[in-house]
């Protein structure tokens, strides 16, 4: 079991940190779905793009090229 | 690599420095990362995880924005010198190094943010956009930080003038009325 979600790299600290509270799922809650299935790539780029808008302000584009970046560094979308 | 850049910064620290401050052969860090910057990389994501680790273990579920911010000073303090480094030379550094500390900024603006949306809640802090409260947080600290020499030369800044820095920000925030 990772202690980082596989998807942004989020420590996983406790199970409600997992998706669906399952820690047998080693992505976090951010990254599933209401099912606990873990979201696909788009939906998580928007998310994490969405993120760094809503906490830093960063210019909407440079936000989707930093979650791009640090996406492509986690083992679920190495590569991409 | 974090050791080496306490003495030579980001930008100068060498895999030859890494190595030899490792006690391992120049190539055996190659083994490792397949390039300087993914060493650099993989450095700024683990302080940023030390960081937002200790912020975890130290904001407790309820905690105030003052207990908050004391928290991040908390950390940053564990190790200013590293710190320092770090935020001012960020801007040079290569687009994967900054991308992995905009993740830690955004966790600890996360931190920030429910406690402070409590207070708002509450109706003692005037609201407005999170990334404003955060940055003008950040924007604060980071210039106390990188400039500690004129502020507390040869000592810890967060020290000396962080209870003021606390202070200050959350006196900005509060609520005056119409």
């Amino acid at each position: 079991m990772s202690n980082r979600c596989i998807s942004c790299g989020m420590p996983l600290r406790t199970p409600e940190d997992h998706a669906a509270a399952d820690q047998s799922r080693d992505w976090c809650v951010h990254c599933a779905r209401p099912d606990g299935s873990m979201k696909d790539y788009g939906e998580v780029l928007t998310g994490m793009t969405q993120f760094y808008v809503r906490t830093q302000g960063l210019d909407p584009a440079v936000a989707e090229a930093t979650a791009k970046q640090a996406m492509s560094t986690q083992p679920a979308w190495r590569g991409r | 690599m974090t050791h080496v850049a306490r003495s030579h910064g980001f930008r100068e620290a060498s895999t030859t420095d890494v190595a030899k401050r490792a006690g391992v052969s120049h190539g055996l860090v190659f083994a490792h990362f397949a390039t300087r910057d993914a060493l650099l990389v993989e450095a700024i994501t683990a302080l940023g995880i030390e960081v937002t680790n200790a912020m975890h273990a130290l904001v407790r579920e309820g905690a105030s924005l003052r207990d908050v911010l004391r928290a991040h000073l908390r950390c940053i303090q564990d190790d200013e010198e590293i710190y320092a480094r770090l935020v001012s030379e960020l801007p040079f550094l290569p687009a994967r190094a900054r991308s992995a500390w905009v993740g830690v900024q955004s966790a600890i603006s996360q931190h920030m943010s429910h406690a402070y949306a409590a207070g708002v809640d509450a109706g003692e802090l005037e609201r407005m956009p999170v990334h404003l409260m955060f940055n003008t947080w950040i924007g604060l600290v980071h210039h106390y930080v990188i400039h500690r020499e004129l502020f507390a030369p040869g000592s810890s800044v967060v020290r000396k003038h962080g209870p003021t820095l606390v202070d200050h920000f959350l006196r900005l925030l509060r609520k005056t009325g119409d």
